[in-house]
């Protein structure tokens, strides 16, 4: 055991003092901050302020609300059209558009016409659209002699309430809020078998193509030295998804003292839009945030990640003895391994869909997908009894993949320039 | 002289090739042991066996009185015909890592590192990656990563190959003195020059079958062909006789065969007597290199 542990050290501080390792880690959140924050920042790059000039014949608007980098001016309506046409844009400095709103009938607004150098964008278009539909509905409203109020009482907001019943006790459900949960988890730990599981098969490849091996299993048994190097490599990735989560919690502090009250700007910008009834979504996400159990997430996280990890680790490192010098056949080795993590990636994304299903049952049950299927399924409610049966299966599983692993490994990081045939890979398994 | 390892009946299978075929042999202590044979002879099997990389498939192997089963990889050095180290790796954290794997405590380790790399001349090499020497320099770390952890054997796999003369000097140099320490040295080759100079004992292994063992002087005897050389002050007068037959003979030497083995003094004389002044007279021994050829040719033959 002891000896263990100094392959495992070694793995762990070789690899953690890399400088890639270190950059990769500093700079992974700010990356992926980057990409989050990305769309804001160039939409309001993007963004510029424009001037409008209006014409308004019709004498039912009187302003138009100024957002959104749009500036509403109603001063020339005196003028007429075909001579504000010709100067709008060497007026007062140079509107960028001019809106024609000709003599038109609160119920039937044909004719509005908008002149512009540049072509207005989509988004500005559908805007003056929605802006000039609100006052109309007002006016017409007024009209009719109709209470807003009214109205929309007529079409009350119908919200199903989903509960989930599993036996005696009846729980709140949210199918949205679940998926997210469910998808994330299930892609971490897809990026994790992925990122790792390679690092453990190149780890392979690298003692034995550097011819290393040999000397190393002379003092130590190759079964020790693959587990070695599958935990180092294991703790790896654990210390890189911790420091990324301390970092990612300072970096939230930090944007939130600098970009806090934009932010809360932007949100409010928004909710003024979206109105009242996006404001009411939230706090029911919130409060259904508070019926899902975030530490059993965490916890069922942590034993799937721990023994898919292990499961796929030891097949890499199995694939990697295989390989050897031959750089090129690296993938085509691979394949058959990363196409269970793809179909298990794939499965994961349907069953989210439709969480109850048979597919969905026997993905979470056996131990090659079930590291990524269970994870993505538990936040939608998956019977205690599921659970158990999964993870005893999967750590079954990845005991089992580990010797066989550990047998072909042995045999296989001594092999050079030989093509080892599929056949001959069974035999390894009862060498002494 | 007590037997540090004794082969009783060794035999290793692999799917379609008998690597070991009912090998028995034993390798007295304290001594520098040639292992011999040419290229898949099973040489590398036997000593993966010994440091313990597979299992026989039968037949014991005992290391100093013990079952090889319960021997302690500590024992044991090894290095491998093909020799590498971790290139990334700087060179004394690599030998103190290695050394500990032995056994060693850290701070052991890191005594005979430095105590290694003092005595090749390579003490500056320690914070240098391996990757950043040449390719002598490396197998110089290679040799200190393999007795660091002062084993009792050692298995050397074709040491010298890719050292320049200095430095094959030089290593040799060390397996001398580790010898007179009371190291027990295996030496893997098929260059029978090196082993001739080196080794005082050999095994002899083809196509998995043990074909000949034991001291080198004594298989030297055994294989004599009782050739002789003589050299004379002129050229020599000799006559068609009973005793001998010349095998070649150029200008005042010759080369001759004895018909009959113990018939030296009765040469000398008959020589003497037909009025010959002899200069110069031995008996020429056959190079391991024949031998080797000549039961391998024989081996093929059966």
């Amino acid at each position: 055991m002891n000896k263990t542990f100094l392959i495992i050290q070694r793995e762990y501080i070789t690899r953690v003092r890399k400088k890639s390792f270190i950059l990769f880690t500093l700079l992974g959140p700010v990356f992926f901050l980057l990409i989050s924050i990305l769309p804001i920042i160039i939409a309001s790059a993007n963004k510029s302020n424009q001037k409008i000039l209006v014409k308004d014949e019709s004498g039912l608007f009187t302003a138009l609300p100024d957002t959104a980098g749009l500036y509403f001016n109603f001063k020339y309506n005196g003028l007429s059209i075909e001579q504000l046409k010709g100067n709008y844009s060497s007026m007062d400095g140079g509107y960028d558009a001019l809106l024609y709103i000709p003599e038109i009938k609160p119920d039937a607004p044909y004719g509005i016409e908008i002149f512009s150098e540049a072509q207005i964008s989509l988004t500005t278009r559908i805007y003056l659209e929605n802006i000039i539909a609100d006052k109309l509905e007002t006016i017409n409203l007024e009209n009719q002699n109709i209470d807003k109020q009214v109205l929309l009482k007529l079409r009350p907001k119908v919200k199903i309430d989903d509960k989930v019943t599993s036996g005696e006790s009846q729980k709140e459900g949210d199918a949205v809020l679940a998926s997210v949960f469910g998808y994330g988890m299930g892609f971490i730990i897809y990026i994790i078998l992925l990122i790792y599981g390679t690092m453990v098969m190149r780890g392979v490849m690298e003692e034995k193509s550097s011819r290393i091996i040999e000397v190393i299993i002379s003092s130590v048994k190759p079964f020790q030295l693959m587990m070695g190097k599958i935990i180092g490599i294991g703790l790896v990735g654990i210390t890189q998804f911790m420091a990324w989560g301390f970092l990612v919690a300072i970096l939230n502090v930090i944007i939130g003292a600098i970009f806090g009250t934009q932010l809360a700007a932007l949100q409010q910008s928004t909710a003024a839009v979206g109105g009242e009834a996006e404001l009411s979504v939230i706090a029911q996400t919130l409060e259904s945030l508070s019926a899902h159990p975030i530490g059993f997430y965490l916890i069922m996280f942590l034993v799937y990640f721990i023994g898919g990890y292990f499961l796929y680790a030891a097949l890499f490192a199995a694939i990697g003895s295989l390989v050897g010098d031959e750089e090129t056949d690296v993938q085509m080795f691979a394949l058959p391994v990363t196409m269970l993590i793809l179909v298990s990636i794939f499965i994961m994304m349907a069953v989210v869909q439709q969480p109850h299903t048979p597919l969905a049952f026997w993905a979470s049950i056996i131990p090659f997908s079930s590291p990524i299927v269970m994870p993505a399924l538990i936040p939608f409610g998956v019977p205690a009894w599921q659970i158990a049966l999964s993870v005893v299966c999967l750590f079954a599983g990845f005991i089992f993949t580990t010797l066989l692993a550990g047998k072909i490994y042995r045999t296989g990081i001594l092999m050079y320039g030989k093509k080892i045939k599929v056949s001959e890979l069974f035999k390894w398994l009862f060498y002494k | 002289m007590n037997d540090i390892m004794k082969f009783s009946s060794v035999s290793k299978r692999f799917s379609d090739v008998q690597a070991l075929d009912n090998i028995s042999f034993t390798i007295p202590d304290n001594t520098i042991f040639g292992l011999l044979g040419p290229n898949g002879a099973g040489k590398t099997t036997l000593i993966r066996i010994i440091t313990k990389i597979f299992a026989a498939d039968s037949g014991e192997i005992t290391f100093d009185g013990q079952n090889i089963k319960e021997q302690q990889y500590a024992n044991i050095g090894y290095m491998p015909e093909e020799k590498g180290m971790y290139k990334k790796m700087k060179v004394g954290e690599q030998l103190i890592y290695l050394g500990q794997l032995k056994g060693l405590s850290k701070l052991k380790a890191k005594e005979q590192s430095e105590f290694w790399l003092h005595k090749l001349g390579a003490a500056d090499w320690w914070n240098k990656k391996l990757e950043d020497l040449s390719k002598g320099m490396q197998q110089k770390a290679q040799f200190i990563a393999t007795v660091i952890h002062q084993p009792k054997l050692l298995i050397l796999d074709e040491p010298f190959s890719g050292l320049d003369p200095v430095n094959a000097e030089l290593i040799k140099n060390e397996i001398y003195q580790l010898h007179q320490q009371g190291t027990t040295i295996i030496f893997s080759t098929h260059r029978m020059e090196q082993v001739e100079e080196i080794c005082n004992t050999i095994a002899l292994i083809n196509k998995g079958k043990l074909i000949l063992n034991g001291n080198v002087a004594a298989i030297k005897q055994t294989h004599k062909e009782h050739l002789f050389k003589v050299a004379f002050n002129e050229v020599p007068i000799i006559d068609e006789n009973q005793l001998f037959e010349i095998v070649t003979s150029s200008g005042n030497t010759i080369e001759l065969k004895l018909k009959q083995p113990q018939s030296n003094n009765e040469l000398l004389q008959y020589l003497i007597s037909k009025g010959n002044t002899i200069t110069a007279y031995y008996e020429i021994l056959p190079t391991l290199n024949n031998i080797f050829i000549n039961l391998v040719n024989k081996a093929q033959h059966e």
